[in-house]
């Protein structure tokens, strides 16, 4: 039998190809054989802490290693991890930690908070033969990732060791992951972008190369980064792509190794992504449509040949083959090509449901509409999408209010329920006002009388309750939310708002 | 104010303070971005700030951590490009 959970793949590298590269870091690297024994080291280390099968243990760690080394101890200790953004505001990791019901916290060396253990050199100081390995079934959760919640409180989706391989084993298959390749981990171990970088590299042998934060702002150490680690395979957002060709002088690099450019979480402006595919032009660019919910369930490969003449968005593909994926209509009925409808993916890849939400699980993770004779269940994304001939499906829009801004999934009511918190606030609405370089976050406010608030107030309130990238880049101040005849906020208007200002 | 005051000052209220992040006490020091006080999008609204308060210019190829990591390079790099801070207005 194979790899049925995830941290199976690191203990057949170990045994596999011991000396191989398993993870390069800031100039060092941790071989298979050293990140399985540090991996078991630290389980013995959180079992001995009290950690048992079904905990959660959260990861408010930096990049590197140690992060990596983390996620496969929780795991072995027959937990599920929770990773922590130590970047948003302590307000929302401790709702998180609440929320899931964290037991142990494990923080970077030196950031450890009250009853947190840190990840230092005294963690790894056990006996990896003391190690109990419980029994641990392919459905038991391996982490709960939260994601920007429309009622005002973030959600977890809970991902089994089942979903997860299952994404994995497509990824490696379809993009025909080496021991050669060397994969670049961009996105925070919060985004499932993460779980690609890992867990493929692990599969395969290859090693993966997290992007230090200390030079993760600037666009020219980036691009000297990926070439100095020989990065064989980038995936991240498409605003990160874009600082790097806008800013990251990619002409005075080597970039000859780079044979993969993957991109998800919003579209990819067209312009952009052609001055990219110029300036880099012999990789292979695919675009990943990849709900927290589902992993990626549609993928499409860019036709560098044509891609100079288009105009119109990319779309977001075709079904990963061991998923289902399909469309409604509004009558519940499969959509055909060319008829809109909701997308909806089935399959083992499919999250098991939010973390402590039954209602809201219940609304998103239904029955499969098209067969009512045995238990099915599907995830409705939300997303509008039209389906092709050719089998590739076309993304026309949202049936929520939840919108992408820089890669990042946002849900208006979320930020909409912060503003409320604001007694001068007498009402607000979010929008993601579009703009040539992606969209924009703004908010539309209308004070209460005598309340006296400044844009740098209502922004710097969001800061202590949001993560940064929730945060409005701009406020503008109305008398009155514009309202259609049925006296619901009119959203239309409030970017013709946006717009006019 | 000298450019040190003038850098801390930018950056505490219109890059930290707008974000609602509690940052520690920036010292001249301190590192803006290995703890992510300031991200690529503020890094760029700080050169701009930087060109248009103290007439330099900041190449792609200058926005790099030893110039920007701390508000003493970022001193050190205003200074290394001969730029002059306006008189204050009283």
């Amino acid at each position: 039998m194979g790899a049925h959970l995830l941290h199976h793949l690191v203990e057949a590298g170990a045994r596999d190809h011991p000396g191989r590269p398993a993870v390069s870091f800031e100039g060092a690297t941790l071989t298979y054989a050293e990140l399985d024994d540090r991996a078991n080291r630290l389980a013995v280390a959180l079992q001995e802490k009290g950690v048992s099968p079904g905990d959660r243990v959260g990861l408010q760690l930096r990049k590197g290693g140690s992060a990596v080394t983390a996620m496969l101890a929780v795991l072995k200790a027959g937990a599920a991890y929770v990773p922590l953004d130590p970047t948003v505001p302590e307000a929302r990791r401790s709702y998180i930690r609440e929320n899931s019901g964290i037991s142990v916290v494990l923080s970077s060396q030196g950031e450890a908070g009250p009853g947190s253990m840190e990840v230092g050199d005294q963690a790894f100081d056990t006996d990896p033969g003391r190690l109990v390995r419980h029994p641990t079934v392919e459905t038991d959760l391996a982490y709960i990732l939260y994601t920007s919640g429309s009622t005002g409180t973030p959600k977890g989706v809970a991902i089994s060791h089942l979903n997860s391989l299952t994404f994995v084993r497509w990824a490696g298959a379809e993009l025909a992951v080496t021991p050669e390749d060397r994969l670049a981990n961009h996105a925070p171990l919060n985004f499932d972008l993460s779980v690609l970088d890992i867990y493929c590299a692990l599969q395969a042998g290859a090693c993966v190369c997290p992007v230090p934060e200390a030079i993760r702002a600037f666009p020219v150490r980036i691009a000297e980064w990926i070439e100095t680690e020989r990065i064989t395979i980038w995936y991240s957002v498409p605003s990160a792509l874009t600082l790097l060709v806008e800013r990251g002088r990619l002409d005075h690099v080597d970039l000859s190794r780079l044979r993969l450019v993957l991109f998800a979480g919003e579209v990819y402006p067209i312009r952009s992504l052609q001055s990219l595919a110029a300036a880099v032009p012999h990789p292979r660019y695919y675009n990943l449509s990849a709900p927290t919910e589902t992993n990626v369930c549609t993928f499409h490969e860019v036709d560098l040949e044509r891609l100079p003449e288009r105009t119109e968005p990319l779309p977001i593909g075709r079904a990963c083959q061991n998923m289902k994926v399909f469309a409604v209509d509004e009558a519940g009925r499969e959509a055909p090509a060319g008829v809109e409808g909701e997308l909806l993916v089935g399959g083992s890849g499919v999250a098991v449901g939010y973390w402590d939400l039954p209602d809201q699980t219940a609304a998103r993770f239904v029955q499969n509409p098209l067969q009512n004779s045995y238990r099915d269940i599907v995830y409705r994304t939300g997303d509008i999408v039209i389906p092709e001939a050719d089998g590739e499906y076309r993304f026309l829009g949202r049936r929520d209010d939840q919108v992408k801004v820089h890669g990042y999934r946002i849900e208006l009511g979320e930020l909409e329920s912060a503003l409320q918190l604001m007694p001068e606030i007498k009402e607000g609405a979010a929008i993601a006002v579009p703009g040539a370089a992606g969209a924009r976050l703004e908010v539309v406010v209308a004070l209460r009388e005598g309340a006296a608030l400044t844009a740098a107030d209502i922004r710097g309130h969001c800061g202590r309750l949001l993560p940064p990238y929730m945060v409005p880049e701009s406020v503008v101040f109305v008398s009155a939310l514009p309202r259609n005849s049925n006296g619901k906020v009119d959203r239309r208007e409030l970017l013709n708002t946006a717009k006019v200002k | 104010m000298s450019v040190e005051e003038v850098v801390k000052e930018f950056i505490t209220t219109e890059i930290v303070a707008p974000s609602g992040r509690e940052v520690g006490e920036l010292g001249l020091d301190t590192s803006l971005f290995r703890t992510s006080v300031i991200d690529s999008f503020g890094l760029f609204a700080l050169a701009a700030f930087l060109e248009d308060r103290f007439g330099i210019k900041v190449g792609d190829e200058d926005l790099v951590p030893e110039n920007f990591d701390s508000i003493a390079r970022i001193a050190h790099f205003v200074a290394a490009k001969g730029g002059v801070a306006p008189v204050d207005q009283a």
